[in-house]
């Protein structure tokens, strides 16, 4: 006897919730951005480098980072950036176009960031291209890829 | 001194995109078995199971308490190892310590994933990053960004990138265990959908669904297990800092430079292509592979389109890379690192059969790519010396 | 063993239910940084590799172990995961060293389990296509064996909660414990019921802190200290996965896993050969059960051997005299503790919960459901 097989798949979802703590350093960070928009970053005390996200330790150095902090950005340079052509990426990211980004201040190969391209002309986007941040106004979380829209070509 | 290994079985599932004739359980098993029979070994033959996959890959916490049913690991010492991407290299290394260390005759070293269960491969490696920092693309966004990069430094045009997927699918597809296995030509590569130019869908690695096991041995145990057991020479871990954090692409020396450079120091290699003989290395996209096989001195910086321009990483090439194909056409992701280690084995065993190089393999490198960037490398040998 | 191997050093958070005031990787840093101040240890010059415990699910990450890279001094070196209880990351350390690859490898652990609903987590632990929606989870998987256990050799809930009585009054000697109190059988015994037998007393409590410790090879451990703790023995062992597989009342990984590490280590009698445990119940009646696994007494003695005092401080074999699991301590970091605390116990440095004398010490853990993975490490001075 040779009936064909049948094979069946059983949907399922696993829902899981969590709590992330943002400790002490970039609960800071969470709380200049949602209070004051201000983007700050910590230092390493021993090399000097600006830790950005801000962080318990240098991961150069391994020593607990210093009690300094800077303030740094809100302008940017636009290190690379990429129009969003993979199905479902645009929606998830409610955007069409992401940069790679390095805040004036911190040290680009170790602390950028990708984000949200606000542009009329994505044309005119160009590597190198300096980018101000757009601010949430409401409902403010101090998480980076919530209060901060997008970042947009600065004028000029 | 430090102690030695062999790996004397290898065995792997026929990967393919969707497997719905097997569960989980089955599908492990089916390379366990392969593992065992091509050792010659019983289950009971072996001491101790070491397992790993992408975790949350499957959906399933504590993954190998459950593989136990495919794995034969009860009553058997063992754990999980994982660290992402290089999960298979990490067990492979697990298995080398524990099968060097004096305590255990046979280790069983276990990887698999099972993509067709999860939805597109995505979910689980948006998760990779750091929930509470900026936006992240992941994968797409890193090899374009290498692909982009490799161009304007080298002067790479994008037909090499062509040529090299070209090779990586003659290869597949005299490789009967490799997934995608297309019969290419240079249009169908260049006609292929782009996702984040310059990465072509045909330049990114498949979700694939397979297992690979194998079996490793103690320096006194291995030759009586088989004829052509195949040393672990040597092997390197190197991690990077948390992706998200880090630009990626920095002028800091890369995990992979890193690890060859140790390797190849602590094991007097002065050149690489004459020393070594074949390289089975995770290339998570056809544009990493011309530029990791700079990064792994196979060649000058800016010189890997040209080598494969010239044929030289071609299975009869002076210099292969990835006669198994790679892993543009194979990614099971948490076991892809292992089917390297697997590959390269064959490779210096002579037993790879269509796809054996035309070079004779007394060394081979196999690497893990995964994490934040990290790189695991492990050198096989024919013979210890 | 082919050389010997020793713990250098060791350091452990307090243990609290919640730390809000650390991301869980913080939690990792604060006990490396002391391992190393401690220690006098240079994380570049001295130490070659770091083995980690932890777990995606339960950090809430992909690859969660990347995020630790740059707290352990991982940045351009080897930090591997071990997707278990924190025991065999010892176990795995051990093994690097013992391959003669490095000669110091650190251990850590970290966890925060107030970040999610364990049990919610726990649930994933069963397979997805028969025993998922049957609702299991940890607790509900311990009521299962806790029935039998107690069924088969007739165990009582009096003797379980003595083992609560026991943990939480060795805890108050216990600087890091999370929970430390005088109470009574009967309190244990009224507290509201989770899953038949299984009281919130018979369980750990949620739990978050850290762990790290420092393995040696001989050469190495010498220069490093004058009280080096030296690893004798060692086993694992995993039991079948389905429950239904398995007779829930006889813990036959544990007994494998227990004469691997004995045989290893020599010892005959480990009743009469080990002066202190360190072992791993998550609920109460499980340090009963081990009792039993262990070979401390005979099968369904357990119960027995709590009446006699055999296991509290004072009597001929203190377990736990840190407290355990049952006065708060996270899963992954449970066994790295248990070792760290032995470890403490072989230097006379246990502080106020030191049982005088020990020479010889047993530290365990485990990993799923009801035990299904075991693993033994008997220390020694």
């Amino acid at each position: 006897m040779t009936e064909k097989a049948e094979f069946m798949r059983l949907p399922a979802t696993v829902n899981l919730e969590y709590k992330y703590s943002t400790g002490r350093y970039l609960g800071r960070f969470y709380k200049e951005l949602r209070d004051n928009k201000r983007l700050v970053a910590n230092k390493c005390g021993k090399c000097g480098r600006v830790l950005f996200p801000p962080r318990i330790a240098c991961p150069d150095c391994m020593v607990r980072a210093s009690d300094e902090w800077v303030e740094v950005g809100p302008q940017a340079t636009l290190i690379f950036f990429y129009e969003l052509q993979i199905p479902g990426l645009a929606e998830r990211h409610a955007a069409n176009y992401l940069g790679v980004l390095a805040l004036d201040g911190t040290e680009a190969e170790l602390s950028c960031f990708e984000h949200r391209l606000m542009v009329d002309d994505p044309g005119k986007l160009r590597e190198g291209m300096r980018m101000e941040p757009v601010f949430n106004e409401e409902g403010r979380t101090g998480r980076i890829r919530d209060d901060i829209l997008g970042f947009k070509p600065i004028e000029g | 001194m430090a102690g030695r290994a062999a790996i004397v079985g290898v065995g792997q599932t026929y990967h393919r995109s969707k497997r719905p004739d097997v569960n989980q359980i089955e599908m492990i098993n089916e390379a366990v078995r392969a593992a065992l029979e091509d050792a010659q070994l019983t289950p009971k033959e072996i001491d101790c199971v070491l397992f790993g996959n992408m975790e949350q890959a499957e959906g399933s916490y504590l993954m190998d308490c459950w593989a136990t049913e495919g794995t034969g690991a009860y009553l058997k010492e063992g754990c999980k190892v994982h660290t992402g991407g290089t999960t298979g290299a990490s067990v492979a290394e697990a298995a080398a310590h524990h099968a060097a260390s004096g305590l255990f005759d046979t280790v069983l070293a276990v990887t698999y994933e099972k993509q067709d269960e999860t939805p597109a491969g995505m979910g689980p490696l948006a998760l990779v990053q750091d929930y509470l920092w900026a936006i992240h693309t992941g994968a797409f966004g890193w090899f374009a960004r290498m692909g982009r990069k490799y161009m304007l430094e080298t002067g790479c045009q994008e037909e090499h990138a062509a040529i090299t997927r070209l090779k990586s699918d003659r290869c597949a597809c005299k490789n009967p265990h490799a997934h995608l296995r297309l019969n290419l030509t240079m249009q169908d590569v260049l006609n292929s959908r782009m996702l984040l130019y310059p990465l072509r869908l045909l330049y990114m690695c498949p979700t694939t669904a397979g297992a690979c096991a194998l079996v490793f041995a103690s320096e006194e145990r291995a030759p009586k297990i088989t004829k052509k057991p195949v040393w672990v020479k040597d092997w390197e871990t190197v991690h990077y800092e948390m992706v998200g954090y880090e630009a990626y692409f920095t002028s800091r020396m890369t995990s992979m430079e890193t690890a060859a450079n140790r390797i190849y120091h602590r094991n007097g290699i002065t050149n690489v292509r004459r020393d070594i003989q074949c390289a089975e290395i995770y290339e998570p996209s056809t544009w990493s592979e011309l530029q990791f096989s700079e990064w792994f001195h196979f060649c000058e910086k800016g010189e890997a389109w040209r080598m494969a321009e010239k044929g030289v990483s071609d299975l009869e090439g002076e210099f292969p890379i990835n006669p198994s194909g790679g892993v543009v056409c194979t990614n099971p992701i948490g076991c892809t690192a292992m089917v390297r280690v697997a590959e390269a084995a064959l490779q210096i065993r002579g037993d790879a059969g269509e796809h054996q190089v035309t070079r004779d393999v007394k060394r081979a490198v196999a690497t893990g790519f995964g994490g934040s960037f990290w790189t695991e490398m492990l050198l096989l040998q024919r013979s210890w010396d | 063993m082919n050389q010997r191997v020793a713990i250098v050093g060791v350091a452990q958070t307090r243990y609290q239910s919640s730390r809000d005031d650390a991301r869980v990787f913080e939690l990792t840093f604060e006990v490396v940084e002391r391992l190393l101040d401690e220690t006098g240890l240079s994380i570049w010059k001295d130490i070659n590799a770091v083995v980690s415990s932890g777990d995606d699910y339960v950090d809430g990450k992909g690859i969660s172990n990347d995020q630790i890279t740059e707290v352990v001094g991982a940045q351009y070196r080897a930090e591997h995961k071990v997707a278990a209880d924190g025991a065999f990351a010892v176990r795995y350390a051990l093994l690097q060293v013992l391959s003669g690859h490095h000669d110091a490898v650190m251990v850590t652990a970290h966890c925060k389990e107030s970040m999610i609903d364990q049990n919610l987590i726990n649930n994933l632990a069963f397979d997805p296509l028969y025993q998922r929606y049957l609702g299991f989870d940890l607790v509900s998987a311990a009521a299962l064996q806790a029935q039998r256990y107690m069924h088969k050799y007739g165990i009582t809930p009096e003797q379980c909660a003595k083992v609560v009585v026991k943990s939480l009054k060795n805890a108050k000697n216990n600087p890091y414990a999370q929970v430390a109190q005088d109470i009574t059988i009967e309190e244990v015994l009224r507290s509201p019921l989770l899953a038949d037998p299984i009281r919130t007393l018979d369980c750990k409590p949620v739990s978050d802190g850290a762990c790290a410790l420092i393995l040696a090879s001989e050469q190495k451990a010498k220069r490093i200290t004058d009280k080096p703790v030296w690893i004798k023995g060692i086993g694992s062992c995993y039991d079948a996965f389905y429950l239904g597989d398995r007779d829930l009342a006889d813990c036959d990984s544990l007994v494998v896993a227990a004469q691997r590490a004995y045989k290893m280590a020599g010892i005959n009698n480990p009743r009469n050969e080990i002066d202190v445990a360190e072992i791993s119940g998550e609920f109460s009646y499980q340090e009963l059960l081990w009792y039993e696994g262990l070979g401390l007494c005979g099968r369904g003695e357990g119960g027995k051997l709590i009446d006699q005092g055999v296991t509290k401080m004072g009597g001929e074999l203190p377990v736990n005299p840190s407290g355990g699991l049952l006065s708060g301590c996270p899963h992954h970091v449970a066994g790295v503790a248990r070792v760290a605390e032995v470890a403490l116990q072989m230097r006379g440095e246990a502080g106020a919960r030191q049982v005088p004398g020990a020479k010889t010490g047993l530290a365990h853990g485990i990993t799923g459901p009801c035990g299904q993975l075991q693993c033994v490490i008997i220390l020694g001075s």
